[in-house]
């Protein structure tokens, strides 16, 4: 930005920041640079500053009433397709449009097309809302969405919670979309209640919309499934990974690390132990969300079963710190990439899950179902 | 000509009544998130 002769953020009230990778700093370069951020903060009067330990940048900024329906968020990561799923069209950028746009206050885009991705029917019994993206993304491919904005619809959403409507628009981009976007609707206002710091206006599409293209989804038949390495879009059935053996699991990242996350990788080690032979490690998408769980019980429960609880933020989803995988190694992770390298080594190989079957198969050693060892709801 | 979820806020970020695709607008966003995460 000062390389562009700008001396400080065009509208610093608009902007967010949030430190959250290679938390706690690793190494020295990685200090000087949250440090280098602190001092931004503190030069330019930012109001909405959140340093180490608050969490992962898209949980952080959604948990606190940023993100509003209508808006349009613009953001530096490439998950930032994730507050879509409040109603806000929400676009990743690359660093040196995101320097101009703080500069400017502005930037060129292109308009894109829109794609519709009906969801109809509820899910079945041990399958969650990231069985039913990684489904889509299977389908649709790594690229069937590149630089489109895909709005979900059908009766499915209803009964999904904001948390469960995250990973559909945190995934959108492993599509290659440069939008995810859900409707507004009872769910959306009871969570922005408390939480939104000023009016909204949510927005709908209007009935002659026009769409590129509709993808429809019966997620009624649906079972656990993962992305095998090393693509997003290389999705099988659980039955047919089924007994590949682990080193490590994951449960953490922007996409599946919340509260109600933790609580369904607790309903399935409530009484169980990890395997000798797993590493299970445990990242809170942010503090709140990490008290959360321990007031229900989760963190307990996951202590118990073997699990190491790591501090809130991206942990070891990008391969920098906290957890990189030996040669050879296997890693089931609820995180949202598994490409060659993701963790942190290229001769290891990682799949993605939904956190039941993270904790199912780090409890068994191997890739596991985990609809045999759900206990209650 | 209906609109896109898309469609309707990049229009008025643009300050424009309607946006098609392809079209190249300059959009203001209303919040910059993580910029410096």
């Amino acid at each position: 930005m000062r390389e562009m002769g700008a001396d400080a953020p065009f509208e610093p009230e608009k902007l967010v920041v949030t430190v959250d990778h290679w938390t706690p700093a690793e190494s020295a370069r990685t200090a000087n640079l949250h440090r280098g951020v602190r001092l931004f903060a503190q030069e330019h009067g930012l109001k909405h500053f959140y340093d180490v330990g608050e969490g992962i940048c898209h949980q952080v900024f959604m948990e606190n009433g940023h993100a509003l329906p209508g808006q349009l968020i613009m953001g530096r990561d490439s998950h930032n397709t994730s507050h879509g799923a409040v109603n806000a069209l929400s676009l990743p950028f690359g660093l040196t449009e995101v320097a101009y746009l703080l500069a400017v206050g502005s930037v060129w885009l292109r308009v894109p097309e829109s794609v519709r991705i009906h969801l109809r029917g509820r899910l079945p019994r041990g399958v969650f809302a990231k069985d039913a993206i990684l489904h889509v993304i299977g389908r649709v491919g790594a690229d069937g969405c590149t630089y489109k904005s895909v709005e979900f619809e059908g009766d499915l959403i209803p009964a999904l919670s904001i948390s469960e409507r995250f990973p559909f628009c945190n995934m959108a981009v492993e599509m290659g979309a440069k939008a995810g976007v859900m409707p507004f609707d009872k769910v959306t206002e009871r969570y922005l209640k408390g939480r939104a710091k000023k009016r909204y206006r949510p927005i709908a599409p209007d009935p002659g919309a026009r769409y590129e293209n509709t993808f429809e989804f019966d997620v009624r038949g649906l079972t656990p499934v993962l992305s095998c390495p090393h693509t997003v879009d290389n999705v099988k059935p659980v039955e047919e990974v089924a007994g590949r053996t682990i080193h490590q699991a994951f449960l953490g990242s922007c996409t599946n690390a919340r509260h109600d996350d933790l609580g369904e990788a607790a309903r399935v080690l409530r009484g169980r132990r990890v395997h000798p032979d797993v590493r299970l490690m445990v990242a809170p998408s942010s503090r709140l969300e990490y008290l959360e769980a321990d007031r229900r019980g989760y963190i307990r429960t996951l202590l118990e079963a073997g699990a190491m609880i790591l501090n809130p933020g991206c942990g070891p989803c990008f391969g920098a710190h906290q957890g990189i995988l030996a040669d050879g190694e296997v890693c089931i992770s609820s995180a949202n990439r598994n490409f060659r390298g993701r963790m942190g080594n290229p001769r290891a190989e990682i799949y993605l899950a939904s956190p039941a079957t993270v904790a199912a198969s780090a409890v068994k050693g191997e890739i596991a179902d985990p609809r045999p060892l759900l206990r209650g709801r | 000509m209906g609109q896109t979820i898309a469609e309707k806020i990049l229009s008025r970020s643009a300050g424009l009544k309607g946006v098609e695709p392809g079209q190249i607008i300059d959009a203001a966003p209303d919040v910059i998130q993580g910029a410096l995460s």
